[in-house]
């Protein structure tokens, strides 16, 4: 009875972790060291969905709604910028930064929040189907 | 037919219990596309619901020609994309292509968010339409068993 | 419906060794019978018009929603209104069976 909803609830959880991810690579547009103090650059996070969910009830559900299957690191070159006198200069005097650019992040983002919303509008469907079919026995 | 078997299967409501069912299957299939509106390579799947107003034409033809369309059981015939569990509940195989214009997105997404947004839309008026049928069919045979208006 | 029992015209009192002369006035033997019979046809034939027109709706042979919803609002009239005929003739049965003669 409840299996539907888990489906768009599924899409919301989803698009949220993406929005997550989405603003952790904005935050960290220009964060150079680890948490250790170490030179290393912040790499992007990208979020992998895949159809299934596999929290869902039943066996026929978890073949249906989305998953966030991993969350992996971007593995597109850093940008390079020329700064010989800072203390990260490489031999040529380049030091890496991010391979975050913040305007695919914001038009991203926008599109998690339209999904999201798409899925908050799925699930306020499938609750009006569900008590109107309960007015059946009124 | 028990006498049971004829006050159940009255009418139009064993056609109103299929649309019902179907729509309420249908919805699944909907929000499955809408969750997975950002996946990476998803095919947007839908059942035709033209094919199924025609298995259910048929189906009613074959009633009223056997009793007159006025009790008796509905049987769909065989169909690529309706069927039946044990339990006799109606299952869907989505067969048909759910993004309506073609067009790829970059990520081998053919999303059509839009046209989900309308099929989302007429579903939930179908399922409500065909409750609320039902619900008058089976008030007035009700007020014929009690005899209570 | 003028005068069945013969009250209003007299006719010289009832005579109780002859028994009583049944009114010839324009109500005829049966008539009631065909008038019920002819509304029940029609009830019925409503209660089929409705279940053709939802069948239809949902089969997509016809789109107006307004117009299944019609037919099943006069099939469910007419309906109720022959049941309350049938009601009110029975509670007149009822009380012509208890009443003393």
């Amino acid at each position: 009875m409840y299996g539907a909803l888990d489906i768009a609830t599924s899409g919301m959880i989803a698009q949220r972790t993406r929005l997550d991810v989405i603003s952790a690579n904005i935050a960290n547009e220009n964060t150079l060291l680890n948490a250790q103090g170490e030179y290393d650059p912040f790499r992007r996070r990208m979020a992998l969905l895949a159809p299934g969910n596999p929290s869902a009830r039943s066996p026929r559900g978890q073949a249906l709604g989305v998953q966030v299957k991993a969350i992996e690191l971007d593995q597109a070159p850093f940008r390079l910028r020329y700064a010989p006198d800072s203390p990260h200069a490489d031999a040529s005097g380049y030091i890496r930064e991010p391979n975050i650019d913040s305007t695919t992040e914001q038009i991203d983002a926008m599109e998690a929040v339209r999904a999201y919303e798409a899925n908050v509008a799925a699930a306020e469907a499938i609750k009006s189907i569900a008590s109107q079919g309960l007015r059946l026995l009124a | 037919m028990t006498l049971i078997d004829h006050v159940t299967n009255a009418g139009a409501l064993p056609s109103l219990g299929m649309t019902i069912q179907f729509a309420a299957r249908r919805q699944d299939l909907l929000a499955h596309s809408i969750a997975n509106i950002s996946t990476p390579r998803f095919q947007q799947r839908d059942v035709s619901t033209a094919a199924f107003q025609a298995t259910l034409g048929e189906a009613i033809e074959r009633r009223r020609a056997a009793t007159g369309g006025a009790s008796g059981d509905l049987r769909l015939g065989t169909s690529r994309e309706v069927g039946f569990d044990r339990s006799g509940a109606l299952r869907l195989t989505p067969r048909s292509s759910g993004g309506r214009h073609g067009v790829m997105a970059h990520d081998r997404n053919n999303r059509d968010l839009e046209q989900l947004m309308q099929d989302v839309a007429e579903n939930v008026g179908v399922f409500r339409t065909a409750t609320e049928l039902m619900r008058s069919r089976a008030g007035t045979l009700r007020a014929a068993i009690t005899e209570r208006p | 419906m003028s005068d069945p029992i013969g009250l209003v015209q007299g006719g010289g009192g009832v005579n109780p060794l002859s028994p009583p002369q049944r009114a010839k006035g324009p109500v005829e033997d049966g008539a009631f019978r065909d008038m019920l019979m002819a509304n029940i046809n029609q009830v019925n034939k409503l209660q089929e018009d409705a279940t053709k027109a939802i069948e239809d709706l949902q089969t997509g042979q016809r789109d107006d929603v307004e117009g299944v919803l019609l037919a099943t609002a006069k099939a469910d009239t007419a309906f109720r209104l022959l049941q309350q005929v049938r009601n009110k003739v029975f509670e007149a049965y009822r009380e012509i069976n208890q009443m003393r003669v």
